[in-house]
């Protein structure tokens, strides 16, 4: 059979796959998933190097090096490797016959045809640049595909009826955002908006940066001028920006990080998500404007969007999915790796060319959000019974995420842990699938214990929770089956306690009344869906149990409110005001 | 010594989290054919290349420190590591003195060096591993360029 290959061929890194037995999988370049889309020769012999090998002399031979070309395809003038001049159609066919040859080798046999993505802003002459490097490279171009159309049908949008979906690609240097519409069979991008310089190496030089500025401060000493210790500090720099993904905190931990008058010094520096978040805030603040710029552009009502996609290794950060569920009001998807997602799109477009059978790609997601009961301080009045998302829904499992709580009142020494799953910003309308009691904290003012709570979240449905005082080391452990994510959707949920303190099993049958944790004030509250608001729902709560003057006098506040937020009015906010004012009174 | 304390108590932290990735390759392995074993052996390295580092880092700072018996001790720990990785097949990549070779050694920096230098490697920042054809990690250099 006559394989058709899906190339992503990217600015920083390139990727190629392939359909096998009906499903898109990524072809190994040398062993690694992602070829990085530089070219050079070795001055000495003049022989072609390709990817890694390219990019790893990139600091001693600049001149025989040439990065990025994807800027520069569709321009007339050439690029020099040493004094041999290229055009920019020419070097991509470089990384492409690469790509190629990887694949012949994979597959046992020739590859001639390809698709190919370029960004949905590419104009006739990139794209028509692009076909001739694939053709330079001895492969027959049967399609120019749009990287958001390659996510989308990842996603897979062939499949369902029309519809419309946005996606959100931030990767290593560029950022886009597109809206893909599916009308009569044919997937079309309605707007496109970004920044061609805006990426996770941002990221990753402002905690660098930080941490190097802190160091200087505390020591007196620039790190960023001993190479030894900068090679070291930007590795961990990165490495702390990915841990911050699934967890409040992570820690840059070098010994000897440099010498001062004769004496190691060493970096431990722990970096919690919060701060993180306050350094690279500003830069994913600003994809907001390019989300709405794009909805405006397609003419369309964010309401009109029916799915989010993630593309790129930097949609990973909480933060990144806070500004879109923030702007857009749903929570993104990120069923397929989006670091590959647009590879596997164009793979699945191949297939379809050919005619073959594409099956979804199958991955195993949370089907519904998983977290804690948490008291929820919110504009000066306590929500109880609020719901604290530790894994969002549509995660890929298995999933490991903690998040941080702190006691509700002074001299907290004992906490129910509520373990919930669903949608509700109100724990108790979600399922109830187990809970625990935390006992033997230590006695201190509001706020000051910091308990760090775990979920690790298997392939087969089971959460195991951990509930862990900081600080103290002092753990309670417990295991759940989750519903409705298994294969079989029906099975019953189980549930043991496991004290790890006590080293014994034991399973309580009921946890004794005790108040739950509070969510810190720097956390941020189930983003309410459009008919909702924290508000709204501590309203509806204090209504079940009021009578009389109370009752009425709230119940009309509350459906003034929820009329306004039906019909998007301005008045949203006086009378989320008004219905505050009455809760205050009576609550 | 207080900040050797703090030292060895970041190295008592790496092992901790290696055992962690230890239990979660055998969680997640499943059926162990031949390449499974291969590719965890692999990543096994891998993991460990950090605590190497550690370990190294250790003996010299304590040989600065003059401190003797307690640097020798240290040695023979790191030399331990390095059996270790053998061991698993693993082989350091020589780089100091040698021609530079992109496809092993990654340039960090250039420096300006005698001609008989050029374009050879002039210092290692950080060690460079290879199990078979299959590079690791590539060594992190500093090449001469330009007398």
């Amino acid at each position: 059979m006559d394989n058709i290959i899906g190339i992503d061929l990217g600015t920083t890194n390139s990727e190629v796959a392939v359909i096998q037995n009906g499903r898109p999988v990524i072809i190994p370049v040398d062993g690694d998933k992602i070829l990085p889309s530089v070219v050079g020769r070795e001055p000495s012999t003049g022989q072609l190097l390709v990817g890694k090998p390219a990019r790893n002399q990139y600091i001693v031979h600049p001149r025989h090096t040439v990065r990025s070309i994807k800027r520069r395809m569709g321009q007339r003038e050439k690029v020099f490797i040493g004094n041999e001049p290229y055009s920019p159609e020419e070097i991509s066919a470089m990384i492409l016959r690469r790509l190629k040859s990887a694949a012949e080798a994979y597959l046992q046999a020739e590859v001639k045809r390809a698709v190919i993505t370029v960004p949905a802003y590419f104009n006739d002459l990139q794209r028509r640049a692009t076909q001739q490097a694939g053709e330079i490279a001895g492969l027959e171009v049967v399609r120019i595909l749009n990287e958001p159309t390659a996510a989308a049908l990842a996603h897979g949008l062939t499949r369902q009826e029309d519809q419309i979906c946005l996606v959100y690609d931030l990767g290593g240097g560029t950022f886009d955002v597109s809206v893909v519409e599916r009308a009569g069979g044919i997937l079309e991008v309605l707007a496109s908006h970004g920044n061609t310089a805006l990426g996770g190496d941002d990221f990753d030089q402002i905690v660098l940066r930080k941490l190097v500025e802190e160091f200087r401060q505390a020591h007196g000493i620039d790190l960023a001028q001993d190479l030894r210790a900068l090679a070291r500090m930007t590795f961990a720099a990165e490495r702390v920006k990915i841990a911050l993904s699934d967890a409040p905190f992570a820690q840059a931990s070098e010994e000897f990080i440099v010498t001062k008058d004769a004496l190691p010094l060493n970096l431990i520096r722990e970096v919690s998500r919060q701060e993180l978040e306050n350094w690279i805030g500003p830069l994913v603040e600003s994809t907001r404007e390019s989300l709405e710029r794009a909805l405006a552009d397609a003419k369309i009502s964010r309401e009109k969007i029916q799915k989010v996609l993630l593309v790129g290794g930097s949609t990973h950060m909480p933060l990144v999915w806070h500004v879109i569920e923030e702007t857009l009001g749903q929570i993104p998807h990120a069923e397929v790796d989006p670091a590959l997602a647009v590879a596997l799109g164009a793979a699945v477009q191949a297939g379809i060319i050919a005619g073959e059978a594409v099956d979804m790609i199958l991955v195993d997601v949370a089907a519904h959000s998983l977290g804690i009961e948490v008291l929820h301080l919110w504009e000066g009045l306590y929500l109880p019974n609020a719901f604290s998302r530790i894994i969002p829904r549509n995660t890929a499992i298995p999933a490991r995420k903690s998040e941080v709580y702190v006691t509700s009142y002074d001299f907290q020494d004992a906490a129910n842990i509520k373990i919930y799953q669903g949608e509700h910003e109100i724990a108790t309308e979600n399922t109830l699938l187990g809970e625990f009691r935390f006992e033997g904290l230590t006695r201190a003012p509001t706020g000051q214990v910091q308990i760090l709570v775990s979920f690790d979240y298997d392939a087969s449905g089971m959460l195991h929770v951990k509930a862990q005082e900081r600080g103290t080391g002092s753990t309670r452990e417990l295991t759940v089956k989750t519903l409705g994510t298994g294969r079989d959707g029906t099975e019953k949920r189980e549930a043991g306690v496991h004290d790890t303190a006590a080293g014994q099993r034991r399973v309580h049958s009921a946890a004794a009344a005790s108040p739950p944790l509070q969510a810190p004030e720097t956390s941020r509250p189930v983003a309410a869906s459009s008919q909702s608001s924290p508000v709204l729902a501590r309203a509806r709560a204090v209504l079940e149990r009021e009578v009389g003057e109370n009752r009425k006098k709230l119940g009309e506040a509350v459906v003034r409110l929820e009329q306004a937020m039906a019909s998007g009015s301005s008045e949203v906010a006086a009378r989320e005001q008004t219905v505050l004012d009455i809760l205050y009174e009576i609550d | 010594m207080e900040k050797l304390g703090k030292g060895l108590y970041r190295l008592a932290v790496s092992q901790e989290s290696l055992s962690q990735e230890l239990q979660d390759i055998l969680r997640h392995s499943g059926v162990a054919s031949p390449n499974h074993l291969h590719e965890a052996r692999r990543r096994l390295a891998e993991d460990f290349l950090p605590l190497i580092d550690s370990l190294h880092r250790l003996a010299q700072a304590l040989a600065q420190q003059g401190n003797g018996a307690l640097a020798e001790g240290a040695g023979v720990i790191a030399a331990k590591g390095d059996a270790y990785l053998a061991a698993l097949g693993v082989e350091v990549i020589p780089s100091t003195g040698r021609r530079f070779d992109p496809r092993l050694h990654q340039a960090l920096q250039v420096r300006p060096a005698p001609p008989e230098m050029e374009g050879c490697v002039v210092e290692e920042i950080v060690r460079g591993y290879r199990m078979g054809e299959k590079v690791l990690r590539t060594a992190q250099v500093v090449v001469a360029k330009g007398g």
